[in-house]
């Protein structure tokens, strides 16, 4: 037997809700909810509020008239198994490398090519080798913990997350964590290997790889419905009573992950509490990466998840997001390009390594198809998303052949409101050999990850555990002894690519 | 001939029976002993603490409480999390992401607005929402319905809890008596107390360290394992009263289950999760080579081989080394083509497969053999590596840094075989000790292709798929392999270790050897029935203690 369902499509028999929560964590959105309620179906989005406008920026339109910054975005993008080293990294050291770029980043094409500042020759330090999971270190710095066999989990949270706890602010979501080929590795387990983003060894967070997932995540909270925010929140107030009650009675593992458990909660109630983004929302996309006659819509999936963001950040729902584009020793087959063997085993074999060039260059198109997406929308104030943005590319190891963390690719594009160099400059810390086999590197591959966070946050004083110079059989580089002051973690940016608005 | 083996196999097997322990009954009694006494050992059991329910407890369990609509709309993840092959250890350690606590609050909605457009499934617990549908129905709801989506009984001030948001929203909704009922819902399934299997017990009367489950912890754990979701109604009541308590208490509420249909969907799940062939249909093979690969045959094969684990274990309780050793399969028309042997008139018929390919059990099966192979060519080293490490749970390392693992690619107009191919890894120093421990068992299974599919030979040349092996003897092939494997102590043991790891979220542990052993001679001893073992498993200290909370 049924009865009707309560009434979720239609606002008018609801009154106000019931102040069930105290009225001070409520105020502000009450206004913020009625703009909401007026939304309206228009073409395939849904016109919400008003947008930004030029009226919000103070007087010099270098910020918001209410005294905050105005948003910034980081992205982390990540091209599991190298790339061609002598194909991707360009001939021309500094600025003006653009002029002549290599096979690999010439399909950034001219657009695109300014905003981007190309590091190579850096070590990743570190001590631990596994076969790719320390290539994953690129991105937190963090040496993995729990190693045993193909098994690891994060040694700490990756740079995407260090930056989003400083920058979400008034955000809907966080941070936000897109997958686009599901092929993932069957034989490597833990956590390393199957998330880019970990806030830390017991908390990592998988990518969606579904597009209307992600849409639901970003967006379907200011789809309009009646207002029923303060059950939703009495509702997560009863999870929090419940959950600080379990925690009493756990020892400290589960206590942790309660801990973050209502964390989590608490970003929910963020989100609740939001004001309705000032934009016009995107429509549900239609794809749902599920294969086609067996293959993978890579390139599908990747068009729907970068309009995703870019209308994400223009609608300041969220500014962090990385985005797993295929993983390390992944399963992934580029049959779109017409490829029959896996490119993770394509990369191992000396005989297809063109096959793999292809591959690289192909992930690079669509890596542009992202950034086009964020230069072509424009904010109030005149900049692109792109010059708003700082977008990390990396990978888990240089060559795919040797799949060595020395030299291991990275991109910065953006220059996140000319914190970093515009146009890009080409920082190498060590010349390239020429071979695969000589992979020659010095500097550090966390003072990339530092920069980046010393751009969103000039007060952040270091990034990582690793040591540099401290080698993985256990002895120092250059030396048999330790160094006489032995420095963990980075606290060195890179000047080369300091920006005109540099600040650290 | 092969049969003949394994007839001579099972009646060689007969003398462990005797020897295997009898029906010492160590661990009855109100402290759930801990293993101590005649068999002389202590179980020092693993942590407890909470552990997540898994997307699959998670939908089945909603199924039970809401009814399939609401079951539905549990999410399912593109990559469900494991850690060390398992969602059940991923399930102990890793902790709930924003994005997870996000989608399930709108799950939670829709799953709400579902049961309520179908009262059914909820008046089965709480019948006051159809009968008398009225404020009072909350308490109601709470109460009851509350007591079995949580797994124990509500106290007064959860209960008050949830009855103050019903109420709220119930004014908010001008009165709507379901618009109540549907916050109740939401929030009676976003709390950690229906996301978390509770496994705290109560301190042991006599050993520092270990504790007890509760009656009700204890129904959760075998019905999340046995059926893979919340327990029933009867089960809890059975432990509200103190019911499951003794051995043979438990024994038959285990058995009981068993019988339910839900227990064979469970092994489903664990052995697709086990053998990795839940996402067969992840993943490509060339299509010029192997034209007929595609999701249907897929899913063929994954039906396949748990109607042939579902047949040993539910319809005929028989010896699990059939897992190894048996020649018969389950075809549809799709697989019949595939074997060559005559298909069914309609649906699924049991066949035995022609002798001449060699197969037997799950080293034959196709979901096994193409799971484990590349886009275009076989490969030995992961087979291997699945024999190792899912029947003798054995750990191979990687391999080292560097290194080149790609087997060498063929000159133009120069075939070779993949164990010419491989030659170079069995050789080459850093390579030889995992690749020669490996590689042999996966060349064993050479006559199936990247597909699974039978070959004479490959591309014209003879496949050679013998080997030796000190752990073994010598085998001529996949089917020799299979016969070995049934008689091999560590393949006995690792079907325990599995079902440790898959119900209790862990690997096991130092303090867990002895029973484990003990629970594998058991096993032996009831002729390998795994379904006895899971009655055993359950019954065991290990599974009814806990050790410090992690």
């Amino acid at each position: 037997m049924s009865r009707h369902r309560p009434d979720s499509s239609s606002p008018k028999k609801h009154g106000v809700a019931p102040l069930i929560r105290t009225t001070a964590t409520r105020a502000r959105t009450e206004l913020g909810r009625r703009t909401l309620l007026r939304g309206m179906a228009a073409g395939g989005g849904v016109i919400l509020g008003l947008p930004l406008l030029e009226a919000m920026l103070d007087e010099n339109g270098t910020a918001l008239a209410d005294g905050h910054d105005l948003p910034m975005r980081f992205v982390s993008w990540f091209l599991g198994n190298g790339v061609r080293l002598q194909r991707f990294e360009p001939s021309t050291i500094g600025a003006g490398w653009q002029a002549n770029p290599s096979e690999e980043l010439a399909p950034l094409g001219a657009n695109l090519l300014p905003y981007v500042n190309v590091c190579t020759g850096l070590q990743n330090w570190c001590p631990v080798r596994v076969t790719h999971h320390e290539g994953m270190t690129a991105f937190n710095g963090y040496t993995m913990t729990e190693v045993s066999g193909l098994f690891s989990k994060a040694g700490g949270p990756t740079i995407d997350q260090v930056i989003a706890d400083r920058i979400a602010g008034p955000t809907a979501v966080k941070s936000i964590q897109i997958g686009i080929s599901k092929r993932v590795s069957i034989m490597d387990s833990g956590t390393t290997m199957h998330s880019l983003s970990h806030r830390s060894a017991n908390e990592p967070l998988y990518p969606e790889f579904n597009p209307q997932k992600v849409y639901e995540r970003l967006f379907s909270e200011f789809e309009p419905k009646p207002d029923d925010r303060a059950l939703r929140l009495a509702v997560l107030d009863a999870v929090r009573e419940d959950a600080k009650r379990l925690q009493g009675r756990l020892g400290s593992m589960d206590r942790a992950r309660l801990e973050a458990h209502l964390t989590a909660v608490g970003e929910l109630e963020s989100k609740i509490n939001t004001l309705p983004p000032s934009c016009v929302l995107p429509s549900l996309p239609s794809e749902t990466n599920q294969d086609v006659a067996g293959v993978e819509p890579v390139t599908s999936v990747n068009e729907a998840m970068s309009d995703l963001l870019a209308y994400a950040f223009e609608c300041d729902v969220t500014r962090v997001a990385s985005v797993f584009f295929i993983g390390g020793a992944a399963e992934t087959t580029f049959t779109e390009i017409g490829q029959n063997v896996g490119h993770h085993y394509n990369t191992h074999d000396s005989s297809a390594q063109e096959a793999v060039h292809q591959g690289v260059v192909y992930a690079m198109q669509r890596f542009a198809t992202f950034l086009e997406k964020l230069r072509q929308r424009v904010e109030p104030a005149g900049d692109n998303l792109l010059d708003t943005s700082i977008v990390l590319l990396g990978s888990d190891c240089s060559e795919g052949l040797t799949h060595s963390i020395s030299r291991q690719p990275m991109l910065l594009a953006g220059h996140g409101r000319n914190k970093l160099a515009y146009p890009g400059v080409h920082y190498q810390s060590t010349p390239y050999g020429g071979t695969p086999g000589a992979l020659a590197a010095a500097g550090n591959t966390s003072d990339v990850l530092y920069t980046c966070l010393k751009a969103f946050d000039p007060t952040a004083t270091s990034v990582g555990d690793m040591v540099p110079k401290n080698r993985p059989n256990g002895t120092w580089f250059g030396t048999s002894n330790p160094p006489a002051q032995v420095v963990v973690g980075s606290s060195t940016t890179i000047p080369e690519l300091h920006g005109s608005a540099w600040e650290g | 001939m092969r049969l003949s083996t394994l007839s001579r196999l099972v009646t060689g097997l007969g003398l462990l029976a005797l020897v295997a322990c009898g029906d010492d009954d160590t661990t009855s009694g109100g402290t759930a002993g801990t293993g101590a006494g005649t068999t002389g050992y202590q179980v020092d059991p693993a942590p407890g603490g909470v552990r997540r329910l898994t997307p699959s407890q998670l939908r089945y369990s909603m199924e039970y409480l809401l009814g399939a609509e609401a079951a539905l709309l549990v999410p399912e993840p593109d990559n469900t999390p494991q850690l060390r092959g398992f969602e059940s250890i991923a399930a102990a350690e890793l902790s709930y992401s924003s994005s997870e606590v996000d989608g399930w609050e709108s799950a939670a909605t829709r799953i709400a607005d579902a049961a309520l457009d179908d009262l059914s499934g909820l008046a089965r617990f709480a019948p006051c929402v159809n009968s008398a549908p009225t404020a009072a129905c909350y308490e109601d709801v709470a109460a009851r319905f509350g007591r079995v989506a949580w797994r124990r009984s509500l106290d007064d001030a959860e209960k008050a809890r949830l009855v103050a948001i019903a109420n709220a929203a119930q004014a908010w909704g001008e009165g709507d008596f379901d618009t109540g009922l549907r916050y109740e819902l939401m929030a009676i399934l976003q709390s950690p107390n229906f996301l978390y299997q509770v496994e705290v017990g109560e301190p042991h009367p006599t050993r520092e360290l270990v504790r007890v489950l509760t009656q009700q912890e204890l129904a959760s754990r075998m019905s999340l394992f046995l059926l893979h979701r919340t327990p029933d109604l009867e089960l809890l009541d059975a432990a509200d009263r103190g019911e499951l308590e003794s051995d043979e208490q438990i024994r038959a509420a285990a058995r009981a289950m068993l019988t339910q249909p839900e227990a064979r969907r469970a092994l489903d799940r664990f052995y697709g999760e086990l053998f990795a062939i839940d996402s067969l249909g992840n993943v490509n093979r060339t299509a010029a080579l192997f034209p007929e690969w595609g999701a249907e045959l897929a899913r063929s094969m994954q039906e396949e081989t748990l109607r042939f684990i579902g047949d040993i274990v539910f319809d005929r309780d028989a010896d699990a080394r059939e897992l190894f050793t048996s020649q018969s399969t389950f075809v549809d028309a799709r697989l019949a083509d595939f074997y060559g042997v005559v298909a069914p008139s309609a649906g699924w018929s049991e066949v035995t497969l022609p002798e001449s390919q060699g197969r037997l059990g799950i080293l034959g099966k196709p979901a096994f053999l193409a799971r484990y192979a590349q886009p275009s060519f076989t490969s030995p080293t992961r087979r291997g590596r699945f024999v190792w490490e899912k029947f003798l749970c054995d750990q191979i390392p990687d391999p080292p840094p560097g290194v080149d693992i790609t087997v060498p690619p063929e000159e133009e107009g120069k075939p070779q075989t993949m164990r010419e191919k491989l030659e170079i890894h069995m050789e080459e120093p850093s390579c030889a000790s995992c690749h020669q421990k490996v590689d042999p068992i996966g060349l064993a299974m050479e006559h199936f292709d990247a597909i699974g599919k039978y070959r004479a030979d490959d591309r014209g040349l003879p496949l050679d798929t013998a080997g030796e092996y000190s752990d073994f003897g010598s085998f001529a092939g996949a089917a020799d392999l299979g016969l070995i494997l049934a008689e091999d102590e560590r393949a006995t043991t690792c079907f325990v270790k599995n079902f440790v790891r898959g119900s209790m979220g862990h690997l096991e542990t130092r303090g867990e050897k002895e029973e484990i052993e003990a629970l594998a001679e058991r096993f032996a001893a009831d002729g390998y029935s795994l379904r006895g073992l899971m009655v055993e498993l359950v019954t065991s200290p290990a599974f009814r203690t806990v050790g410090e909370l992690k």
